[in-house]
């Protein structure tokens, strides 16, 4: 944007709310936010309020393959940052407070996981990106100019690494950071402020390599409440270490062929463990886990089978099983407002959010109704509550004698060089209107309210099956079309299609000369 | 079949057709498609997690022509080169240098794990739908083609697309350091993967005079550089006087591709046909 001009898109959305096929989560620090990505590409941002009320807010737009994975960019005192990475190897730095993008970056592989780490130098607080994805390393990145800065490399068997965990130490200088490859081996990191201040590219090689033979690692989380354990989950097992020694304390296979996607720490003695139907299951860790009791430890050693296996102690359900098109994703959040929330997220493929709030003394449930979902809402359903209903662009040229549904509209191109926008609609019409009086239509009041069929406007009755393309060759090469001036005219392809004796009639396409 | 004409009873087969889609033609294609990419994966022969078998070495000859002025007998272990024998005979006096990799010394080809990789991603997508699954849209089964499709394609395309370098950077790639007798500073080695060929590329390098007329515009990245490129390493200017380029098929490359074609066309075809119904659904009558 050119000059001190600025642009505020405004969006007509229709009755129907977007797509939003959820692909990633995030809740920002205050618990005030939500972000979703989607598998379109676009990031939605939900406000929470504070008894967890939720509301789209903001569709942001930008990038062009699937979001991977979305992450805090900035502590949370500060401007409230976020990243998207997508499939294509877009990042993308956004705030959002107003939805804008800050920095934006393409990098040749994908990454699938991202988690921010901040250090303090001096009086200095620099914001680093560690990020992992289809490539041998875990990148660190400026968190302000998402800029590569150096690299987590490893020396014995390096390949891509499934899920990375960001352990803080309070009392030294050195953090760690523990990875699993997609290979079962854990590998260690050290990472201190002064590597973090490098300014050179030297990568930094691993502490430590331990093969843990854990096949297709979904995630990894560090207790920050034992400051003592590691929960590895796997597709068919998730698994407890002992943070020192990772060591193996407990193994917990899955049952009736469903797959754990994920998993995290509740409390001290709790995990919560998800799947990828969408169900999510508390277990009690035995005491062979727990660092505060005499037994810990009194596992190590043992074969798999004979460790003591945790108790199931809840179980959280869906309450409405509707069709999904793809498995959702489930990810536990601290909250670090005044009620100190634990909340467990889920977004699914029909644009649905639901949350179940984890009370922090949770009894064990001798019911088979497991912990109830605390709310739920969808796009669609946030679209269906707002009065007067989102409009459409040509809402009031598509009235259907009895029915509360416009007439849809299934084709369109906008032309610029005659303001005029086409819609080819569900019943085989087309309408082209001038394109700004129509949007003055549906955004502004004034006179125009009063006429029947305003703005004036050409309806075109040919097909009698839906349109599913609409073609204008002149925007797109000036040299297809060699006559300037030309009355309105539409061609069809083959005129045999017209006569609707082929069934492949509703796939014509009209071209049209201005 | 004219859509505009299908009637009750004609729609009541249809979703019949349909239903017999999800259940049973799905499942088949899926079954299939497993069994192909786990031979694909099989091929690269890297053992994974608990099972660490020894990984078989296949020797590669590089340059059997009496015409190529490069030789060089490759140990390809799983995706590292454990061992490499090149013997690189001198234009200018007909001089025979001969370089090993140093003991112990493996140069990784990501290419080859990067793809591997990416058929396992394809692989534990297809694990958990098998016959016990139950599909019940068509957008479902799209979705899982769609990502089953991307990660054959990634695997596809780090075959076919080696990395673009720099000549700094193939420089500063650590290969040079990894032979004895050491190479001297006007030579430099790369390896890459293109296709179903393990290519080994030499370059022969002259310092330009700092007091050269020659005007000096340093190259960009490509994969395979051309004589006359030049670039800056430290504080001396480069050119490349002589480019040697000689190549081996490796024949199970050469299968894990043609597997790679095969499951994307079968996905695009389980893909269309479930699209055919699609434009049923959204019929409404006129």
């Amino acid at each position: 944007m050119a000059g001190n001009s600025l642009v505020l898109p405004i969006v007509l959305w229709g009755r129907k709310a977007p797509t939003h096929c959820i692909s990633a989560i995030l809740l920002m620090d205050d618990v005030s936010m939500i972000v979703t990505g989607c598998h379109d590409g676009q990031i939605s941002l939900w406000d929470l309020s504070l008894n967890l009320e939720i509301n789209p807010r903001a569709l942001l737009f930008g990038h062009t393959a699937s979001i991977t994975c979305l992450s805090k960019a900035s502590a949370s005192s500060e401007k409230q940052y976020i990243v998207s990475a997508s499939e294509s190897g877009e990042m993308c730095l956004w705030d959002v407070n107003d939805g804008r993008c800050i920095e934006f970056t393409k990098l040749a592989c994908t990454h699938t996981g991202i988690q921010f780490y901040q250090f303090t130098v001096g009086t200095q607080r620099e914001g680093r990106l560690l990020c992992h994805g289809h490539y041998p390393e875990i990148l660190v990145v400026d968190a302000t100019s998402l800029e590569v800065l150096y690299s987590l490399v490893s020396k014995i068997s390096p390949d891509w690494i499934s899920s990375m965990s960001i352990i803080r130490s309070h009392r030294t200088q050195e953090d760690t950071v523990v990875a699993v490859s997609v290979t079962g081996i854990l590998k260690v990191w050290i990472v201190t402020s002064e590597v973090s201040r490098m300014q050179d590219t030297e990568p930094v090689f691993e502490e430590e390599s331990k093969p843990i033979y854990c096949q297709n690692c979904q995630s990894i989380s560090f207790c920050a409440f034992t400051q003592r354990s590691l929960l590895v989950v796997c597709s068919k097992y998730w698994r407890v270490f002992d943070a020192g020694d990772y060591s193996l304390l407990c193994s917990v296979p899955s049952e009736n062929g469903q797959t754990w996607t994920g998993g995290d720490f509740v409390s001290a003695d709790k995990v919560i463990i998800w799947t990828e139907d969408g169900q999510s299951f508390i277990y009690k860790l035995p005491a062979s886990c727990l660092p505060a009791s005499d037994t810990f430890r009194s596992d190590v050693g043992k074969a798999v089978e004979n460790l003591i296996p945790p108790l199931l102690f809840s179980v959280l359900d869906r309450a409405d099983k509707q069709l999904l098109i793809c498995p959702p994703v489930t990810r536990f959040f601290y909250g670090r407002r005044e009620c100190f929330h634990k909340l467990l997220i889920q977004g699914d493929s029909s644009g649905r959010l639901c949350i179940w709030s984890v009370p922090d003394t949770l009894e064990l449930q001798d019911n088979t109704e497991g912990l109830r979902m605390t709310t739920s809402t969808s796009l669609q359903e946030a679209f269906c509550k707002l009065m007067p209903r989102p409009a459409g662009i040509i809402d009031q040229l598509s009235l259907i004698p009895n029915s509360n549904e416009p007439l849809k509209v299934t084709a369109s191109v906008y032309i610029p060089a005659h303001g005029r926008l086409v819609c080819g609609r569900e019943d085989g019409s087309i309408v082209i209107v001038p394109a700004t009086q129509t949007a003055i239509v549906q955004l502004l009041q004034g006179e125009h309210m009063l006429r029947r069929g305003w703005p004036p406007h050409r309806n075109l009755r040919a097909h009698r099956n839906k349109v599913t393309c609409l073609l204008y060759p002149h925007q797109v090469s000036s040299r297809s079309m060699k006559t300037k001036s030309l009355p309105l005219r539409y061609y069809s392809l083959n005129r045999q299609l017209v006569d609707g004796r082929s069934d492949a009639e509703g796939e014509v396409l009209i071209l049209l000369a201005l | 079949m004219a859509a505009a004409m299908a009637s009750a009873a004609e729609r009541a087969v249809l979703e019949e057709e349909f239903k017999w889609l999800l259940q049973e033609e799905v499942h088949g294609v899926l079954r299939q498609l497993q069994d192909i990419l786990k031979e694909a994966s099989h091929r690269f022969a890297l053992p994974v997690g608990v099972t660490e078998g020894p990984v078989k070495q296949e020797n590669f000859m590089l340059g059997t022509s009496s015409a190529d002025q490069v030789k060089g007998v490759l140990m390809l272990q799983g995706d590292a080169l454990c061992q490499a024998d090149i013997n690189l005979k001198m234009p200018r006096n007909n001089q025979l240098l001969h370089f090993t990799f140093r003991e112990d010394k493996q140069w990784k080809l990501q290419q080859i794990q990067d793809a591997r990789n990416h058929v396992n991603q394809a692989i534990y997508l297809l694990t958990n739908r098998d016959v016990n699954y139950q599909f019940k849209t068509g957008s479902e089964v799209l979705k899982l083609m769609d990502a089953v499709m991307l990660q054959l394609t990634r695997a596809r395309n780090r075959l076919t697309t080696p990395a673009t370098l720099t000549l700094p950077e193939i420089a500063s790639s650590g290969l040079t350091k990894m032979f004895t007798p050491a190479l001297p500073s006007d030579i430099l080695v790369n390896f890459y993967i293109n296709l179903n060929k393990l290519c080994l590329t030499v370059y022969q390098l002259h310092a330009l005079q700092p007091n050269s007329t020659k005007n000096f515009r340093p190259t960009g990245g490509s994969i395979l550089h051309n004589p006359g490129a030049m670039f800056e390493c430290g504080s001396q200017r480069y050119e490349v006087s002589h480019v040697h380029k000689v190549e081996c098929v490796v024949p199970w490359l050469n299968d894990a591709l043609v597997f790679f074609t095969v499951s994307l066309q079968l996905c695009q075809q389980l893909k269309d046909k479930i699209s055919v119904f699609s434009s049923y659904w959204n019929y409404r009558p006129y």
